[in-house]
């Protein structure tokens, strides 16, 4: 026979009730016999089973008079794998639009936050909104950056 | 070397007949499903959620997403009971949420109804009263692992496949929702 612990056998009654039944395999004889041995896990039984009537009272309540409307149901329109083709595309794209969007948040900080957080009027440490012309100055990668991302007149004129 | 003969392919439940040709589109199959399943689904949802409105909405959505769903279903993954169940249980604990905590009590527990032993009855009543706010106190999980465990005869391992979890949270919810009800039975006074 197998051998339980006290704190094993309270276990078991907590969580799975006063139906032997229901013990895990193999533990029922040995359960049952340290019920008969030790006053506390008699106790935790005797709690088990009242709880069981408790829970056997819920679930013999009547299931209310309740029922799906089939009809209602078939009257919609099935899916079909191909109803859905744009959230495939969009699942394609997804990468491309997360790198799109990364590099728009760090066109517009380098056109917008630079200069403040550098020294407010003070001419830019950072070449971000310098023209191409300027290139003499700028380091190589600062100079391909304002390549791209060089304003056009009107930005110039908010910046 | 010869292969062997492939056997004669187990032929799918019932249920999961059904579902294919609700994959096809089939109206009679889709009712004949609904007339197999609604009622277990109908128990399961009620005891989860302790409402019988939300527990018809809770089946009427499932069944909805079966119909509509249906191309998603794969016997190959599992029979179409045990999808539908899964469906269901995720839309019950979805639901929890925006639930009050506590349901009314219904007028049935009316005291003032006298049979021929009113002691008897008014003792019923109370402890019925007491069962029925100790229920609404527990959480839909705590409900649910209840109604898979004790009125499903569902095993440890089973219920902790439906509900998303493992088979030792499975005990640890049971043993809290078990010793929880003790707790509200011998405390709660009826109102």
């Amino acid at each position: 026979m197998t051998t339980l612990s006290t704190e094993t056998a309270l276990a078991i009654l907590a969580s799975h009730g006063a139906d032997p039944a229901r013990w895990p395999a193999g533990s029922q004889a040995a359960l049952l016999a340290l019920a008969g041995r030790d006053a506390g896990v008699a106790a935790a039984l005797a709690d088990a089973q009242a709880t069981d009537v408790v829970l056997a009272d819920w679930l013999a309540r009547p299931l209310p008079a309740l029922m799906v409307d089939a009809a209602a149901i078939t009257a919609l329109p099935q899916l079909r794998p191909q109803d859905r083709p744009q959230l495939a595309t969009a699942a394609r794209w997804r990468p491309a639009l997360l790198a799109a969007s990364l590099t728009l948040v760090v066109a517009v900080g380098g056109w917008l936050g630079v200069e403040d957080w550098f020294g407010g009027n003070a001419a830019p440490v950072v070449a971000s909104a310098s023209p191409p012309s300027a290139g003499a100055e700028l380091a190589e990668a600062d100079a391909a950056f304002a390549y791209v991302f060089t304003p056009t007149a009107a930005e110039e004129e908010l910046i | 070397m010869e292969a062997p003969a492939p056997g004669p392919a187990t032929p799918p439940n019932p249920v999961t007949a059904l579902m294919l040709r609700v994959a096809e589109g089939d109206k009679a199959a889709f009712t004949a499903l609904v007339r197999q399943l609604e009622r277990p689904a109908l128990a399961l949802a009620w005891r989860t959620l302790n409402d019988p409105t939300e527990a018809q909405d809770a089946c009427q959505q499932a069944f909805t997403r079966l119909w509509t769903e249906a191309h998603r279903f794969d016997p190959a993954r599992g029979s179409a009971e045990a999808w539908f169940r899964r469906i269901l249980i995720n839309l019950c604990l979805d639901r929890r949420r925006a639930m009050r905590p506590v349901q009314p009590i219904d007028d049935a527990f009316d005291l003032a109804d006298a049979g021929p032993d009113p002691e008897a009855r008014a003792i019923a009543s109370d402890q019925q009263q007491r069962l029925e706010l100790a229920m609404a106190e527990l959480n839909a999980r705590q409900r649910l692992a209840l109604m898979l465990f004790h009125g499903e005869g569902r095993s440890m391992a089973e219920i902790a496949a439906q509900m998303d979890t493992t088979a030792k949270a499975v005990e640890g919810l049971l043993g809290r929702a078990r010793n929880m009800l003790r707790t509200l039975m011998n405390e709660s006074t009826p109102k």
